[in-house]
């Protein structure tokens, strides 16, 4: 397996970044159809390394991150890692306000 | 009678901001982890590049009344990113004093928010509640909120402490 390298992206590489956001959001739908060459070889793990050095330079005290409760594969990646479920252990649940609603808001008086 | 205004923070209200922090982690059962200092507050908000942004809920005396204004509530956020959507807020904290609440002051920070976030070409934004805050969740659908964790089983995770260190390296 050749080597490979994190490093901080560059706006070149915009076309990459849109061409895995789709494969990812592709995966987060139709799991089972998504094939990936490149999974288990500790590239998830270096990235997550890299992001976690780049949290502790700038002084944050946590990352917070969200996953699907039907993605076991990364479930047991982040909890084998350390990290917390705070929707299982507090009940913390996410909630979203869509533009439509931000309009009708914004339009009231 | 006295009038409510919804203002954007200054630095000068970052003890008025804790205490109303304490209260709201006093309120959700989680105040021990409350570790935040004024001085954080103030360097992080109001520097040249802030982590936050934050509305206070001020009530301004009556002509001739005699006490001064009191910051009774606020709404503090962060602008985050959606690879799908864009540009996004996440609503990290809203909170009301007990006493004050059932007036509309937590709808007119909410629309505020709003405002924030169209100005900002912002298509949507989030916010966190617990499960058992019942009243908070009634009030955010009635705006039109929608529960992306019961809907699409989305779930929130935290690496801290001594695991994120570990995940560093250091």
């Amino acid at each position: 397996m050749a080597k490979f390298v994190i490093r901080p992206a560059t706006a070149a590489g915009c076309s990459d970044i849109l061409r895995l956001i789709k494969e990812l959001a592709k995966y987060e739908y139709m799991e089972d159809q998504v094939m990936s060459d490149y999974r288990g070889f500790g590239i998830g793990s270096e990235i997550l390394k890299n992001l976690s050095q780049v949290a502790m330079k700038c002084r944050c005290s946590s990352m917070h991150f969200l996953v699907a409760e039907w993605n076991e594969p990364s479930i047991n990646f982040y909890k084998r890692r350390g990290a917390s479920d705070l929707s299982s252990e507090e009940g913390w649940r996410l909630f979203k306000i869509d533009k439509e609603y931000l309009l009708k808001m914004a339009a009231e008086e | 009678m006295a009038f409510v205004q919804i203002r954007a923070a200054k630095q000068g209200d970052c003890g008025d901001i804790l205490r109303l922090i304490r209260e709201l982690a006093e309120y959700e059962k989680l105040s021990d982890q409350v570790k935040i200092s004024e001085e954080a507050l103030r360097a992080d908000g109001f520097g040249e590049n802030p982590f936050y942004h934050c509305l206070v809920a001020e009530i301004l005396p009556a002509p001739g009344e005699l006490q001064g204004p009191c910051i009774v509530g606020y709404g503090l956020y962060y602008f985050i990113y959606s690879t799908w959507k864009g540009r996004n807020i996440y609503l990290e904290d809203i909170y009301v004093m007990p006493e004050y609440r059932g007036q509309g002051i937590g709808s007119k920070i909410i629309k505020k928010v709003a405002e924030v976030a169209l100005d900002h070409g912002c298509s949507q934004f989030r916010l966190a509640v617990l499960e058992w805050n019942k009243r908070a969740m009634d009030l955010y659908k009635t705006l039109g909120a929608q529960d992306l964790t019961q809907a699409e089983g989305w779930r929130a995770f935290r690496f801290e402490g001594e695991a994120m260190r570990k995940l560093a390296g250091r």
